[in-house]
């Protein structure tokens, strides 16, 4: 479905990605796992548009995304859910979700959007009960559950997570990771960064371990957590932990 | 026969390239960081792994072979720490020329489960008893081949150093179903059976899977219709993963590469150049998978061919022609293996003896005579008889107390031997 090769991306002078390649097929669920600050975000934002790409090809559905804008992206079936929420704090939660879909505005049916909006509803309950509330007075939870939803407004093939357990509780982030769970059984597509690599690893199928800009591995996610180094590195697991 | 891992071994071709490629950048920026002699590698060769846009950029990297393993001996070559390490092969064609090969847990899961996809491929099944006769201390693939027939399911002896009777024996007993040997030991159960007047009908085997050195067509047609069973080939090099790299499938036409784990590439082998698809050369081998002895660009010293068009079984990886000579192929006399190389190694520490040898293997009734042709310098061949004689006895005893088989020594002038080949095996021949 989404197929990188060689993508190098910068941000001003400084270089980000330095020629990476990655695949995303069809219903699959892909993380990427690294450190702060290795261009995991980067990797989503270039996908989306938001940083410009230097060199390399961006194929989604065999066809070329790498110059087209962010908007034109988003409606080639593409849809960033982007770190840190950025909701419209000050706009309701149905604003938020009408805001979601605004690029198909006019072009689809009261009836259309209206079992859209009762399919995020279906999946995020508890937005319905908050329709009218501010996107801003909503919990950490609420507001990633928001994000999710506004981006599925979008009717995307493919969600581009980033960092969607960041400042929130584990019980939360459960909840969350069990909606991503869900949209698998959506057949939608995820590529998603995440902290939390255990959890990702968990959930995801495959998985890339990017460092400075460059992947160092690839691989199903129960081969990833096999290995030692990514145990060490991204698990938080001590020699100790590990010989338990 | 059923695939085991179908997401892999029936993926389109251009799904296959953009793997190997993510596979190959990644390999390739994991030895950048970890590996010393490839840090100085790229480093010469002005280059870096981000430079690596395409499979066939893999050609601006200089070859690698056995001699660069030795001269790294015995961990520069390792891409992870020591404690990441959980089983270490040694690889011994002598002193001063010991390699060891390091295995991660993923490094064995890859190899158990590629073996078992070889396996699988070959109708190996859950309800098959499968023998394995191989030496488990000399040849890494007999603990390899072991678990890939426990990982398919199928129930799995282990055996080495009997004598033939009692593996036919066992066979019976036991009701085996495969067999897993190499092609010499293969023909000594067809040769017993024949000699005992035993029909093969009586054991319940129906398919051989040969390793560790490589055979003839008409060996191969030789074990199949003697012991009416299907026979089997798959192809592996000690340093990188053997017997996991290649297998046949039942449609026996070429051995599958793991391409989803290996890179292969046909190299001219006399200037190193890149062959075209489909020409005859040295084989190649990149492992993109590997995590404690990833090898880029390997010689592995088979000489093959790579075939491409579809296989009717459904895989989509390339096939390599049966190979057909090696130079690390491991010889079998009288149920003990070993590597002509170590033959070379213990003449190297006799004074009085040049380097060429020949090794030429007989059939005496139901039991093979090894014989070594020793080219000896000049000066003792004009000596006294003695002395001859002691030259003899050291070389023999040197050649027992490393091999534990007694040779038969022959001394042939110096340069005698320049244009012969290495091994002869006049076993098969004598036999028909």
């Amino acid at each position: 479905m989404l197929q990188i090769t060689n993508l190098v991306s910068a941000i001003g002078r400084v270089e980000i990605l330095k020629g990476l390649s990655l695949h995303v097929k069809a219903q699959e669920i892909v993380t990427l796992i690294g450190a702060n600050g290795s261009g995991k975000s980067t990797i989503l934002n270039t996908i989306a548009g938001l940083v410009p790409v230097r060199a390399g090809a961006i194929l989604f559905e065999a066809k070329s995304i790498a110059k087209l804008a962010p908007d034109k992206i988003v409606r080639e079936g593409i849809s960033l859910v982007p770190e840190g929420r950025q909701l419209f704090s000050p706009l309701s939660v149905l604003d938020n979700l009408i805001l979601g879909s605004y690029h198909r505005y006019g072009k689809l049916s009261k009836a259309d959007w209206d079992e859209q909006l009762s399919m995020v509803y279906e999946l995020f309950p508890v937005l319905k009960d908050r329709e009218r509330q501010l996107a801003g007075t909503l919990s950490g939870g609420e507001q990633q559950m928001l994000a999710i939803a506004r981006s599925l407004m979008s009717e995307p093939k493919l969600i581009l997570l980033d960092e969607p357990s960041m400042g929130l509780a584990p019980r939360i982030v459960e909840e969350i990771f069990e909606t991503i769970d869900e949209l698998r059984r959506r057949n939608l597509t995820v590529l998603l960064v995440e902290q939390n690599a255990r959890l990702a690893l968990d959930i995801a199928d495959r998985g890339y371990v990017v460092e400075t800009g460059q992947i160092v591995m690839e691989g199903d996610c129960a081969d990833l957590k096999r290995n030692t180094e990514i145990e060490r590195v991204y698990l938080g697991k001590t020699y100790e932990h590990i010989w338990d | 026969m059923p695939i085991m891992d179908t997401r892999h071994e029936t993926m389109s071709r251009d799904e296959l390239r953009q793997l190997q490629l993510e596979r190959l950048q990644a390999i390739l920026n994991r030895v950048m960081r970890n590996v010393d002699f490839y840090q100085k590698w790229f480093r010469d060769a002005n280059i870096l792994p981000q430079d690596f846009r395409s499979l066939d950029d893999l050609s601006l990297l200089p070859l690698i072979n056995r001699q660069t393993l030795v001269e790294n001996h015995p961990y520069g070559m390792f891409a992870v720490p020591l404690r990441d390490v959980v089983r270490l092969h040694p690889s011994q064609t002598g002193v001063g020329e010991t390699v060891v090969i390091g295995h991660t847990k993923n490094d064995i899961y890859v190899w158990t489960n590629l073996k078992a996809r070889g396996f699988a491929a070959a109708g190996i099944t859950e309800s098959d008893m499968v023998l394995v006769y191989l030496d488990y201390t000399l040849f890494p693939g007999a603990v390899v081949a072991h678990y890939g027939a426990e990982q398919l399911g199928a129930c799995v002896t282990p055996l080495y150093n009997t004598p033939i009777a009692e593996q036919i024996q066992i066979m019976m007993n036991y009701r085996t179903t495969v067999l897993i040997c190499t092609p010499n030991r293969a023909i000594h159960v067809v040769r017993y059976l024949h000699e005992k007047g035993i029909d093969p009908k009586k054991l319940f085997l129906r398919k051989v899977i040969l390793v560790g050195e490589s055979w003839s067509p008409k060996i191969r047609l030789q074990i199949k219709e003697s012991l009416m069973v299907d026979v089997y080939g798959n192809f592996g090099v000690t340093e990188i993963c053997i017997p996991g790299i290649a297998s046949e499938c039942e449609e026996v036409n070429g051995l599958h590469i793991n391409e989803d784990h290996f890179l292969p590439e046909i190299v001219d082998p006399n200037t190193g150049d890149v062959l075209p698809f489909g020409e005859r050369g040295e084989l190649v081998i990149t492992t993109l998978t590997k995590e404690a002895f990833p090898l880029i660009r390997y010689r592995t010293g088979a000489f093959t061919h790579l075939t491409a068009n579809l296989c009717p079984c459904g895989r989509t990886f390339v096939r390599m022609a049966n190979v057909a000579f090696r130079t690390d192929d491991i010889l079998e006399v009288d149920g003990v293996e070993f590597i002509p190389t170590e033959i070379k190694n213990i003449l190297s520490r006799i004074e009085d003896v040049t380097t060429g040898f020949r090794l030429v293997i007989h059939r005496e009734g139901s039991r093979d005579r090894l014989e070594v042709e020793v080219e000896i310098t000049p000066e003792i061949f004009q000596d006294k008889l003695g002395a001859l004689e002691a030259l003899r006895e050291r070389i023999e005893e040197a050649i027992y107390e490393r091999i534990r088989l007694k040779p038969i020594i022959k001394m042939v002038e110096p340069r005698r031997l320049e244009d012969h080949e290495r091994v002869v095996d006049l076993r098969n021949q004598e036999h028909e």
